[in-house]
C-alpha cells in the first residue's frame, strides 16, 4: 500500500535524513550533498515559466554542437540554444525531457485542457470547486508548500506580474487543495521581510515592541480561531488560510537573522512601474537570493515571467517580431513541431528565462555557506506547465533541475519517452516530485496521485 | 413564460467540449431539471473579507482620518476568477501577502492615529494616570470597537484588546503617561483593523441553530450585509437603529432601506456602480493590454488612457443617477459621452480646454458603452483587436456562459500562410476554417467580428491595411436563433432589447450585491426579477435581491 503523508515533522526529517546520510550508497559522480548540512540549508526553489519548449533547441547537444547528446558530455552551446545561458553551470544541471504531467486529460469528472498549472507541483489532476466554474483546485499541497513544512520555515511565493486584471496565483496549494496567493510588490515584501534586518544600533524599545506585536497577532489569531469555530469545509478553510498567514508574520516576527545579510535597497512596488522585465527579474532574483543569505527562509516559489500576456521588446535585438509580440499568445501559439522558425522564437523565449535562472544561480553561488556557497545546499525545479505550447499539450514536459544540493548525480541530461502519445505512467512527472521531496527525507512512495507511485528512474 | 438558463446550460456546453453537441451557447435546452428550482435549500452560512476598497472607506469612517493612502500597497481590488466574478466576492482570503499588507498599514495607521490623540479630544482625567488611561482606553475600545465590528463590543472583546492596549503602551516613553496612552491606543487600533469581526462580514445567523437547520442572519449581520452592497460603506445611524429595532429581518423594510441609502449616499452609490459596471463588462484599465504599442496606435498616449478612464466613471456616474433610473437599455446604446480635449478626437468630434463635457456622438457610429474607448481598448490586444476576446466578453457577460478552455492535445492547425495578413479578421477567421477550432470559436467570434469597426482603442475605421472592413456578425444564440447584423450598432440594440440580457445582467448584478455565484435557492426569484426587467431600472433587481430570503437565509453548516 502506498504511504501517503500527512504532516510531516521535523524531528521526522532530520531522522530520515541522518539515515541518508549513514546509508549513502553513492558512488562515482553520486554524492551526499546533505551530509554536511549546515544549520539553514537544505533549501528549496522552484521557477516557473510558462509556453512550453522547443524540443529542437532546448535538447543538449554532444560536445561537437550537432549530434545527439547522451546522459553527460554534452553542452549548451550551439545557435538558437535554449539554455545557452547555464551552459557554465550545466556540471550542477540534471535535464529532463519526455515527462508527461501526472494528469488525467481524459478525466470526465472535470475536463481540463488549459495551461494546468495545478498539476505542476501538486502531482494531482486539478478538480473544480463546486461553485467556482473554471478555477482549478488541487487535491493536495504543491511540492513547495509540502516542503515548507517539513523544513519548518514560511515560504516565499513571488510573481512578478501580480495582479495586472489577473489572479496571482502560481501553482501553490495548500494540503486542502486551495490555492495560495502569491506577493507580487518587492516593496512590500522588503518590508515584511527584511523588518528584523536592522543597522545594528541598540534599540531600548525592541523587547517592548515585539511584545506588543505578539500580542496583537495573539488578539488577532484569537478572533480567527473562534470565528473558524462557527464554519466549515472552504469556508473554515478561509479562516485555516488566515491563521496561516498570522503563523508567517510571527515566524519572522521571531527569526533569527544572520548578520552576513544585507537588506536589499532596490524593491520597486509592484502596484506601480516596475522596470522592464529584462531589468526586472535581476533585482527579483538579488532580492530573493538575500532572503536566504539572511535565512529568512528555506523556500521559494516564484514564476520568473515577467510580462504574463504582454510583449517583451527587448527581445526584439534576437528577432524584431518580439517588438509587439505576446510571448504568450503569438510565440506560444504560433509553435509548430515541424516549423524550424517557430521553434526558434520560442527558443529565444526560453532563453530568457535559462538567463534568468543562471542570473539567480551566479547569485547564490557568492553567498558563501560552510566550506562551500548556499548553492550546494539548494536544489532548484525549473517547471513549466506544457510541452507543446500551441497544443496545450501535457506530455513531453521540459524540467531543469539546478543546485547542488540532493544526492543525485549532477552534470546529466536524461531522455524519456518522447512520443507524443506516450503516457506512459513511468515517465509521469508526479515521480520526480516523489523523488524530490525523498531527497529531503520525507520518505515517500507517492507525492500527489497514487496512480503514479514511485520515485522518478534514472535520476 | 421565458427560461432562465444561463447557469445550468453551462455544465453542458463544458462537457461537450464544444464537440459540435451543442449548436449555440443559447440553445432553449433544458437542462438539470427546472430552471426555477422550488424547495432548494438555502446557501450554506458563510462569512466574507472585505475589499481593500471597503476596508479603505470603513477606516476613515471609523478613525475619521483618511487611510488611502496607508492602504495603497495592500493587494489591490481585482474580479475573482471563478468565484462571484466581481471584486466583492466570497472567495477572497487573508492571503499571506493581504495579512502582511494590512500589517504594515495598520502600524502607519496606528501611528498617524497616535497623532490625533490630544488631552483636548480625551480629556485630562486620561493624562493623569496610567490607571486613569486604561479606564479611558476601555471606553476608547467600546466605541471604537462597536464602530469596526459592526455591533456591540462584549467584555471579552475589552479584556483581549486590553492586553494589547497594555503591551502596546509600554512602547511609549517611559514615565510619560499621555504619550503611554496614546501609543497604546495606536495599538488597539492596530490590532482592530486586522481583527477577523473586522475584515470578515459574517453570514452566520442564531448561534443556536444546529447543523443543517435553517437561520436567519442576525438584524446585525443584514444592516452590514445591506449597506455594503448597496453604497460600500459600513452601516450608519439609521440601519443601526433599524437593527437594533429588529426591523430589518423584513423584506419591505429592507427595500426602504435601498431607497433611503441611493438617495441618502449618491456618491457612494455612483462609486458602487462605477465598481459594478465596468467589472460586469469587463473594462479594466489595470490590464496589460492597455500599454498599448504606439506604433501601431499612434492615436494613444498615457494621457488618452487616463482620459477614457474618467470618462467611462462619468458617464456611469451619470447614468446611475439618471431621472430614468439607471436603466440597462440606456447603458447599452446611449450615444452621448464625455469627452474633453484628449479624448474627443478618438470619437471624431473636437472640443477644447481639459473639462469633460456631455456630447452626443454620431448615432451610426456609437450606442452605448459597449462602443466606447474604455470597453474596446480592453478586450484587444497592444497593437491590434480581438474578436476572439471582444465575442468571448459578450457570450460571459450577457449570456452568463463561458467558453471551455482550449483542449487539451488537439490536432495542430493548418499552417500559417506566409504573406502578411489583410486584416485582424481574415487572420482570426483561421480560428473558423478549423475543425479543431470551430466548434467553440463559432459560438463567440461572430459576436467580436461585429466590433471591427474599432481598432484596438476604438477609434472607429472603415479600413484596415488597405482592406475594407467587414464588420458583419451574428448574435450566436438569440432566443428564436441566430441574428445576423452589419455591425456592432445593430448587435448592441438587440442585446439591449434581449431577454437574455435581462437574465443575464440580473444574475451579474446578483453576484455583485451578494458576493457569489447564484444557486438553485435563488432561480426562482432570479426568473421573476428578470422577467419584470425588460431593459429597465437595475435598482429595481437591486431591491428585489435584498428584498429576497436569498439575502439573508442560511443552512447552518459548522460540520
Amino acid at each position: 500500500m502506498s504511504k501517503r503523508y500527512s504532516d510531516p515533522s521535523r524531528r521526522t526529517f532530520l531522522k530520515t535524513l541522518a539515515a541518508a546520510g549513514a546509508a549513502s550508497p553513492l558512488v562515482g559522480l553520486f554524492r551526499d550533498a546533505w551530509a554536511d548540512v549546515p544549520a539553514n540549508a537544505p533549501r528549496f526553489v522552484v521557477f516557473y515559466s510558462p509556453h512550453g519548449y522547443s524540443p529542437m533547441y532546448w535538447k543538449p547537444r554532444a560536445a561537437d554542437g550537432t549530434s545527439a547528446a547522451g546522459v553527460t558530455g554534452w553542452t549548451l552551446n550551439f545557435p538558437n540554444s535554449s539554455l545557452a545561458p547555464l551552459e557554465k553551470h550545466k556540471d550542477s544541471l540534471v535535464l529532463l525531457e519526455g515527462l508527461d504531467l501526472s494528469t488525467d486529460t481524459l478525466n470526465k469528472d472535470f475536463y481540463t485542457g488549459g495551461h494546468n498549472a495545478t498539476s505542476v507541483l501538486t502531482g494531482w489532476h486539478p478538480q473544480s470547486g463546486e461553485s467556482t466554474p473554471g478555477q482549478y483546485l488541487a487535491k493536495g499541497a504543491s511540492i513547495d508548500v509540502y516542503l515548507a513544512k517539513l523544513l519548518n520555515t514560511t515560504e516565499f511565493l513571488f510573481i512578478p506580474t501580480g495582479y495586472n486584471g489577473n489572479s496571482n496565483t502560481i501553482g501553490a496549494f495548500r494540503a486542502d487543495g486551495t490555492a495560495i496567493a502569491a506577493e507580487y510588490s518587492l516593496k512590500r515584501s522588503l518590508a515584511n521581510w527584511f523588518a528584523s534586518v536592522g543597522t545594528g544600533a541598540t534599540d531600548p524599545k525592541a523587547a517592548a515592541r515585539k511584545n506588543a506585536n505578539t500580542a496583537v497577532l495573539d488578539y488577532v489569531s484569537g478572533g480567527a480561531n473562534r470565528l473558524r469555530g462557527r464554519l466549515a469545509g472552504a469556508e473554515k478553510a478561509k479562516l485555516d488560510a488566515h491563521l496561516d498567514a498570522l503563523s508567517g508574520i510571527t515566524q519572522r516576527l521571531n527569526a533569527v537573522v544572520s548578520i552576513a545579510c544585507a537588506k536589499p535597497t532596490n524593491a520597486p512596488d509592484g502596484d506601480g512601474a516596475v522596470p522592464s522585465g529584462d531589468k526586472y527579474m535581476p533585482i527579483v532574483f538579488d532580492f530573493a537570493a538575500e532572503l536566504f543569505a539572511c535565512n529568512l527562509t528555506r523556500v521559494i516559489n516564484m514564476s520568473i515571467d515577467p510580462v504574463n500576456s504582454g510583449a517583451a521588446p527587448w527581445l526584439a535585438t534576437q528577432d524584431p517580431i518580439f517588438k509587439t509580440a505576446t510571448l504568450h499568445n503569438d510565440i506560444a501559439h504560433g509553435y509548430r513541431p515541424d516549423d524550424a522558425n517557430s521553434q526558434r522564437l520560442l527558443s529565444i523565449v526560453t532563453s530568457f528565462y535559462a538567463q534568468q535562472v543562471s542570473y539567480f544561480i551566479d547569485a547564490l553561488k557568492k553567498i558563501p555557506e560552510g566550506t562551500g556557497t548556499v548553492y550546494d545546499n539548494t536544489i532548484i525545479l525549473w517547471i513549466n506547465e506544457l510541452g507543446d505550447p500551441a497544443r496545450h499539450m501535457h506530455t513531453n514536459v521540459p524540467f531543469v533541475l539546478a543546485g547542488g544540493g540532493g544526492t543525485y548525480a549532477k552534470g546529466r541530461y536524461l531522455a524519456y519517452g518522447l512520443g507524443i502519445e506516450d503516457k506512459n505512467p513511468t515517465d509521469s512527472h508526479g515521480k520526480l516530485l516523489t523523488s524530490l521531496v525523498n531527497q529531503y527525507g520525507a520518505n515517500l512512495s507517492v507525492f500527489g496521485d497514487p496512480t503514479y507511485s514511485g520515485e522518478l528512474p534514472m535520476l | 413564460m421565458r427560461t432562465v438558463k444561463a447557469a445550468f446550460a453551462l455544465a453542458v456546453v463544458l462537457a461537450s467540449g464544444c464537440t459540435g453537441l451543442i449548436g449555440s451557447h443559447g440553445s432553449d435546452t433544458q437542462v438539470g431539471g427546472e430552471l426555477c428550482v422550488q424547495g432548494a435549500p438555502p446557501p450554506t452560512t458563510r462569512v466574507r473579507r472585505l475589499t481593500k476598497g471597503e476596508i479603505q472607506r470603513s477606516t476613515t469612517a471609523i478613525l475619521g482620518m483618511d487611510t488611502t493612502s496607508a492602504l495603497a500597497n495592500l493587494d489591490a481590488d481585482v474580479p475573482i476568477n471563478g468565484g462571484s466574478g466581481f471584486t466583492n466576492s466570497d472567495a477572497l482570503v487573508v492571503s499571506d501577502s493581504f495579512a502582511n499588507g494590512l500589517n504594515l498599514a495598520a502600524e502607519t495607521i496606528g501611528t498617524a492615529f497616535k497623532a490625533t490623540v490630544t488631552k483636548t479630544a480625551y480629556g485630562s482625567t486620561c493624562y493623569g494616570s496610567d490607571s486613569a488611561a486604561a479606564t479611558c482606553a476601555e471606553t476608547f475600545i467600546r466605541k471604537t470597537g462597536k464602530l469596526a465590528f459592526r455591533r456591540d463590543v462584549t467584555d471579552d472583546d475589552v479584556t483581549a484588546l486590553d492586553a494589547v492596549y497594555m503591551a502596546g503602551r509600554d512602547t511609549g516613553t517611559d514615565g510619560d503617561v499621555g504619550d503611554r496612552f496614546a501609543t497604546g491606543l495606536s495599538w488597539v487600533v492596530r490590532a482592530m483593523l486586522q481583527s477577523p469581526d473586522f475584515l470578515y462580514l459574517t453570514e452566520l445567523g442564531d448561534p443556536a441553530v444546529a447543523n443543517g437547520g435553517k437561520t436567519t442572519l442576525t438584524s446585525n449581520e443584514i444592516a452590514s450585509a445591506l449597506s455594503f452592497s448597496v453604497i460600500g460603506l459600513p452601516p450608519d445611524d439609521d440601519l443601526i437603529a433599524a437593527a437594533a429595532a429588529n426591523q430589518l429581518g423584513d423584506g419591505d423594510a429592507r427595500a426602504a432601506q435601498v431607497d433611503r441609502l441611493i438617495a441618502a449616499y449618491p456618491d457612494a452609490w455612483k462609486q458602487q456602480m462605477r465598481l459594478f459596471v465596468p467589472q460586469w463588462l469587463g473594462i479594466n484599465y489595470g490590464r496589460p493590454e492597455w500599454a498599448k504599442d504606439t506604433s501601431a496606435l499612434p492615436m494613444f498616449s498615457s494621457d488618452l488612457k487616463d482620459a477614457l478612464q474618467t470618462e467611462t466613471q462619468m458617464f456611469v456616474d451619470d447614468w446611475a443617477t439618471s431621472s430614468d433610473g439607471a436603466r440597462v437599455d440606456a447603458l447599452l446604446t446611449s450615444s452621448s459621452t464625455f469627452v474633453n480635449s484628449v479624448n474627443a478626437p478618438l470619437y471624431g468630434v473636437s472640443v477644447s480646454g481639459s473639462t469633460f463635457q456631455k456630447m452626443a456622438l454620431d448615432p451610426t457610429q456609437r450606442a452605448g458603452i459597449l462602443t466606447f474607448g474604455g470597453f474596446l481598448g480592453s478586450t484587444s490586444h497592444v497593437a491590434e483587436t480581438s474578436p476572439v476576446m471582444r465575442g468571448k466578453v459578450i457570450m460571459q457577460k450577457f449570456f452568463c456562459q463561458d467558453p471551455p478552455a482550449p483542449p487539451a492535445n488537439v490536432p495542430p492547425l493548418p499552417p500559417v500562410d506566409q504573406g502578411p495578413p489583410t486584416t485582424t479578421r481574415a487572420r482570426f477567421d483561421t480560428h473558423l476554417a478549423s475543425d479543431a477550432c470551430s466548434g467553440c470559436h463559432k459560438l463567440f467570434q461572430p459576436m467580436g467580428d461585429a466590433f471591427e469597426e474599432y481598432d484596438a482603442i476604438g477609434a472607429f475605421r472603415s479600413e484596415q491595411n488597405g482592406f475594407p472592413i467587414d464588420s458583419s456578425g451574428v448574435l450566436v444564440g438569440a432566443t428564436g436563433g441566430d441574428k445576423p447584423v452589419a455591425n456592432a450598432i445593430e448587435l448592441v440594440k438587440l442585446l439591449a432589447q434581449s431577454g437574455q440580457t435581462d437574465d443575464c445582467v440580473t444574475r451579474q448584478l446578483f453576484r455583485f450585491t451578494v458576493g457569489r455565484p447564484e444557486v438553485p435557492f435563488d432561480s426562482c426569484m432570479l426568473t421573476e426579477t428578470a422577467q419584470n426587467l425588460h431593459g429597465a431600472d437595475l435598482r429595481q433587481v437591486l431591491t428585489a435581491i435584498i428584498k429576497s430570503d436569498s439575502f439573508v437565509v442560511r443552512t447552518v453548516n459548522i460540520q
